[in-house]
């Protein structure tokens, strides 16, 4: 491949101890937004993602002497972006209680978005993940997009297993019953 | 499939041993689309980056006898806290948010960083970052509020509620969106404003004195003018009424006094009222429609009244 932002792992890691500059700016192309997306896809906020995903970046330039990535770079920047984006959620110190009575009453209105016409199944996704009460979104979003056990997620959010669980197959009850009727068997 | 999302796949799977495979099959690969359509600012934040790097000079290898290494790890110990401080700082002023809420006997005013002013009406909530964004300034509300918001071209206002996006640039307005009652409302006093609703694709543009209420129940919209100032009454604390339909005046009453009117008739109520409401003075009121109306009957019950018979034939 020719594309600026295609370099190989090998080639962007091999070229940080000579000349970091460099290999900071290949690896910021090739995989910034893709570290954006999936800290936004968890914490649904554009201006915080961006920022959460540049210091991922620079945390690699800052260890640059003494890292070693054993899988492979997309899945060591996964990692680390999903780790400052708990992080970022732990000091916040969201108040669950609080936030799931909110929610419910504000998901209570998923359903509003199936009589539109013209709605396509992009949309509705995107309605329905977000009209998820607070944590049973986190959970859904980690287990999805964070690649996150059940067990991490528990470990993570200081939650049990069990209410990982029933966070999960709430989001999931709610998402299929938003979406549903857009998807056939398949 | 890639073989790389086939592998997360798996994962996934694995991870819902009791879920349906097909059902986590059809989820999987419809949520897979779930914000694609972001796309971050990828050149403001290299330049972002690369001045964090040129501003954090490399450390120069030097020998040092035992002795000055004490004295070189304080003072690296005291750098380091002094680079954390400052770093949470900068952080804390980015990323921290603010909530605001109000208890249900309780309005509030508010200050925002960039000049503009808002008032919280009761049980609602504000959240808004300690500092803007140089792209937007953007805010969550839940409940009711008004809005006076000062002009800047550069970075628009985006109120984000449970129905829908509320965008302006500089103007004075009321949003209203509480989860528990059946109407979003947006209504504006000066300038222009843009709202987006989240359940479709319509950007509807409102100008001074006009509202957009939205039937969160049937999803149908309404836009019109509000000449009686139902809308701000819970600031003004009165409204009046030039010609308008009893549903309109119950509606105004129910958001003066915080009751509930129940209309529970059928034929159409259309014959015209004009009269003025005055917070606290709830009896009053409906002594006045009473008198002009003797044939609507009004029965109370725990959360307001329960309107019957017509206005005029």
């Amino acid at each position: 491949m020719t594309f600026e932002n295609e370099h190989s792992d090998e080639y962007i890691l091999g070229l940080l101890p000579s000349n970091d500059s460099l290999a900071m700016e290949l690896m910021f192309r090739k995989y910034y937004a893709y570290l954006c997306q999936t800290i936004v896809r968890v914490l649904n906020d554009e201006h915080t993602a961006e920022d959460l995903a540049q210091e991922v970046f620079f945390d690699v330039w800052r260890k640059r002497a003494e890292i070693s990535v054993t899988t492979s770079l997309r899945a060591y920047l996964r990692r680390a972006s999903v780790n400052k984006t708990l992080n970022f959620i732990r000091d916040r110190k969201i108040k669950w209680d609080d936030e799931d009575k909110l929610a419910s009453a504000a998901s209570d209105t998923a359903g509003i978005a199936l009589d539109l016409e013209g709605q396509d199944l992009e949309r509705s996704i995107h309605s329905a993940i977000d009209l998820l009460p607070e944590r049973c979104r986190l959970v859904f979003t980690l287990s999805r997009f964070g690649e996150m056990s059940h067990l991490q997620i528990a470990n993570e959010l200081n939650i049990s297993v069990k209410t990982v669980e029933n966070q999960m197959t709430k989001a999931l009850k709610m998402l299929k019953a938003a979406i549903g009727p857009f998807l056939r068997d398949s | 499939m890639t073989h790389k999302e086939n592998k997360d796949w798996q994962h996934w799977h694995e991870q819902h041993p009791h879920e349906s495979a097909s059902l986590l099959k059809r989820l999987w690969e419809a949520t897979g689309s779930y914000r694609k359509d972001y796309h971050p600012n990828e050149a403001a934040g290299l330049a972002a980056l690369k001045s964090r790097m040129n501003q954090h000079q490399p450390a120069k290898v030097v020998r040092l006898s035992p002795s000055k290494i004490a004295l070189r790890i304080a003072a690296g110990l005291a750098l380091l806290l002094i680079a954390t401080f400052f770093f949470k700082n900068q952080i804390g002023e980015s990323s921290s948010a603010t909530a605001v809420s109000t208890p249900a006997n309780e309005t509030k005013e508010l200050a925002l960083e960039d000049g503009s002013s808002v008032t919280l009406n009761q049980s609602s909530q504000l959240d808004y970052p300690g500092a803007f964004s140089k792209k937007e300034r953007k805010l969550k509300l839940q409940g009711e509020a008004h809005f006076k918001v000062n002009r800047d071209e550069n970075r628009p206002f985006i109120i984000e509620t449970e129905a829908g996006f509320v965008k302006v640039l500089g103007t004075s307005f009321n949003v209203r969106s509480y989860p528990n009652d059946g109407v979003f409302e947006v209504f504006v006093e000066t300038g222009k404003v843009s709202v987006a609703l989240k359940t479709n694709d319509k950007t509807i543009e409102l100008g001074a004195g006009e509202f957009l209420r939205l039937d969160k129940s049937t999803n149908k919209a309404q836009k019109g003018l509000d000449k009686s100032g139902t809308s701000n009454a819970w600031r003004t604390g009165a409204i009046s009424f030039r010609e308008q339909t009893i549903p309109a005046v119950l509606t105004g009453m129910e958001r003066l006094y915080g009751v509930k009117m129940d209309l529970k008739n059928e034929q159409p109520n259309n014959c015209l009222q004009t009269l003025s409401l005055e917070k606290g003075k709830m009896e009053e009121a409906i002594e006045a429609l009473k008198t002009s109306c003797p044939k609507l009957k009004f029965a109370k019950n725990d959360v307001g009244y329960v309107v019957t018979g017509v206005c005029c034939q």
